[in-house]
């Protein structure tokens, strides 16, 4: 048996299962009888009527979803005060996204006893979905909501702080003062810099230092000096690149590579 | 012709045609130095006569200006000298009496005009105008020859910075700026843009090595350099201003402040920027005193609250020098022409649209030109200059500093800043006080 090529075809066969002339589908359809024959053509019910679609549904037994049947009617969103607890502490969790907030700090907001923050709190530590896309953290009286870690792989994270970065904070002050010491070679103290190992660590996630394969001019072996784009952008090397390795245009997004925050 | 002598055209038109109103109405550009004063029915007085020219000024003379009516005269003097009239024409000039002829040829002698005076009495010259002797009589036609000045073209910084096409530049900090141009712009626009990094960069590199703390040495002692921040902050606020004022859009001002701080940085000095606002970057860099602001403060009446306000907007050193400091408001700090603002620190160029208020009030002060340099801008008028100023500035939302609009690092608020800077989010700090102290993290 041949596999009928169309929903029209298909419609054609299932109609004729059900004991219909041509002129009664062509009827039930609304169409001139002499258009039947051209119903296996692959537009030829684009045009019709969802209510005649309904109808043609139900006289040969084809299933019907319900949300086509019956118009959904969503509830209206509850006034503040008719709110449950746990949804009130949720939005405002949500609001100060990646925030920690104090059970206090979210009473005040809420105009609420510590205590109701407290039970809403622990109500909404057991009702948050252990696979969502969000986690909440409940140590001691502080709870933040963020995203839970899988939901973004580590690249994406490093670029989304890198734009928050640039959006407000920006690195450390410290690693600035960093930056100057080996942007100058005879600035004093520079010998001191191993010691700073977790402003090195800020100035290689912001790219704006790299691991050194040099010698210093001090004897000593310098763990990193200045990325070569910092070293152009502060005007201590003119060129960036020979004129034969000049990079094609890139116009690609916020936090590729060496870029690092307003300052 | 002499100074006290300007030329004087009557302009005879008996039948008061509709032709001559169309080419009075073609010729009334204030902007571009041809004023057409339209004095009211019955005007007999000085004061009368004043609130014509300054309406013609586009002033705001309805209610009248708090000034005393003795005022009112100089000051529609010192407005016209202020908008540079070349052209002053009178129309229905015959209406009016034979001392108010005198006041408006002296009011072209004080401001340079050629006076055209609309005679349109019927049968023959009006007996004020048929005593001007040297007095040329034309017909209306005659208007058609007034040339319209050219627009004053934009101020260009002392060091005539290169400008740049109004590109997108890469929202990235000083310290990869200069790469990021290089590999997102095209070729073109970025040799265009490392061509005026470079000028500007070398620029502040020339004024640091001019101030007193690095004129010596490059690498002068830390605690000497901090000792000296505010000098610097307030140089470096003059140096900002000549550059930022003098950019040609946002992109610009952008480019130069990274060049700038990509300059400061070398020398140990870190220039942090934190835009107050969201706006694109850049769009919060320039002066603050654009048109539309100009605008609406050439509407005021008095010199003194315009000059004030517009002082309050353009000088880099302090917003609020005004009621704070009024004996140092000399004279001396406007160059005569409104284009420049003389300060300690150097000279700031102004926007176009500030010269004719600060010329006014320079005319206002003093009108002979023979004033000491040491005269003071603003005597006896500062609840007037005050409340324009603040009147003005909120109704235009550039009162107080724009809040900011996320969390502000606290690492970096022991900057030094001008009430300038910190609307521009700019603070200066030395990058020896940012050494790490043991313990700090």
């Amino acid at each position: 048996m041949t596999q009928p090529a169309t929903f029209g075809a298909d419609l054609l066969t299932r109609a004729r299962d059900h004991g219909l002339t041509s002129e009664e589908l062509a009827d039930l359809l609304g169409i001139p009888a002499a258009r039947i024959r051209t119903l296996p053509g692959p537009e030829a019910l684009n045009h019709l009527p969802g209510a005649l679609l309904r109808t043609l549904a139900e006289r040969l037994d084809l299933p019907w979803p319900d949300w086509l049947t019956t118009p959904p009617t969503w509830p209206a969103p509850a006034a503040p005060h008719e709110r449950p607890d746990t949804a009130c502490v949720h939005a405002v969790l949500s609001a100060a996204l990646g925030q920690p907030l104090h059970l206090s700090e979210i009473a005040a907001v809420l105009d609420w006893s510590t205590d109701r923050v407290r039970a809403a709190a622990d109500q909404l530590t057991t009702r948050v979905r252990p696979g969502g896309g969000t986690r909440l953290t409940n140590t001691g009286d502080t709870l933040t909501l963020d995203v839970a870690p899988r939901t973004l792989d580590h690249a994406a994270r490093q670029r989304l702080n890198q734009l928050l970065h640039a959006h407000g904070l920006g690195p450390d002050p410290h690693v600035l003062h960093l930056i100057h010491q080996l942007s100058d070679p005879y600035t004093p103290g520079r010998y001191r810099l191993h010691e700073d190992v977790d402003l090195v660590d800020e100035a290689l996630d912001y790219q704006l230092v790299v691991h050194s394969t040099e010698a210093s001019d001090l004897g000593s072996f310098h763990p990193v000096e200045l990325h070569p784009d910092v070293k152009f952008s502060l005007g201590i090397t003119q060129y960036r690149y020979p004129p034969e390795d000049a990079p094609a245009v890139d116009t690609g997004g916020i936090g590729t590579k060496a870029d690092s925050p307003p300052l | 012709m002499p100074a006290d002598r300007p030329w004087v055209t009557v302009v005879r038109d008996p039948h008061d045609t509709p032709a001559t109103r169309d080419l009075l109405a073609r010729v009334d550009r204030p902007d571009r130095g041809a004023l057409v004063v339209r004095p009211v029915p019955g005007t007999t007085s000085p004061a009368m006569l004043a609130l014509a020219v300054l309406a013609a000024l586009g002033k705001q003379v309805e209610p009248q200006p708090r000034a005393a009516q003795r005022q009112w005269w100089p000051l529609a003097q010192a407005w016209t000298v202020g908008h540079q009239i070349d052209h002053l024409v009178v129309d229905r000039a015959h209406t009016l009496p034979a001392h108010l002829i005198t006041h408006l040829i002296s009011l072209a002698a004080a401001s340079g005009a050629h006076l055209w005076f609309i005679d349109a009495s019927p049968a023959h010259d009006a007996p004020a105008l048929a005593g001007l002797a040297h007095a040329v009589r034309q017909r209306p036609q005659q208007l058609l020859t007034i040339t319209l000045a050219e627009p004053a073209a934009a101020p260009q910084p002392a060091t005539a910075a290169p400008h740049i096409p109004p590109v997108i530049l890469p929202h990235t900090g000083f310290l990869t700026f200069r790469y990021a141009c290089q590999r997102r712009l095209p070729a073109a626009q970025a040799a265009l843009v490392d061509d005026a990094w470079r000028h500007t960069f070398d620029t502040i590199r020339g004024w640091l090595n001019r101030t007193e703390v690095f004129a010596a040495t490059h690498r002068p002692d830390p605690q000497r350099v901090i000792a000296a921040t505010r000098t610097l902050t307030a140089g470096l606020s003059v140096q900002l201003a000549d550059l930022l004022y003098t950019a040609a859009h946002p992109a610009d001002a952008l480019l130069r402040l990274r060049a700038a701080q990509a300059s400061l940085f070398r020398l140990g000095l870190l220039l942090h920027h934190e835009p107050r606002t969201a706006a694109p970057f850049g769009g919060d860099l320039g002066c603050r005193l654009t048109p539309e602001v100009a605008v609406a403060l050439n509407r005021a009446v008095s010199t003194s609250a315009a000059a004030a306000a517009v002082l309050q907007l353009v000088n880099p050193l302090d917003g609020s020098f005004i009621p704070a400091r009024p004996q140092s408001d000399a004279l001396s700090t406007i160059e005569p022409d409104g284009s420049q603002l003389h300060t300690d620190y150097g000279n700031v160029p102004l926007p176009v649209c500030a010269h004719a208020i600060l010329r006014a009030h320079r005319h206002f002060v003093d009108p002979t030109g023979t004033a000491p340099p040491d005269t003071a801008l603003f005597t006896g008028q500062w609840r007037d200059a005050d409340n324009l100023t603040e009147r003005t500035l909120r109704r235009l939302r550039l009162a107080a500093l724009p809040t900011p609009w996320y969390r502000r690092s606290r690492a970096y608020l022991r900057g030094h800043a001008t009430p300038w800077m910190r609307h521009r989010g700019l603070d200066l700090c030395v990058l020896a006080e940012l050494a790490p102290r043991p313990g700090h993290l």
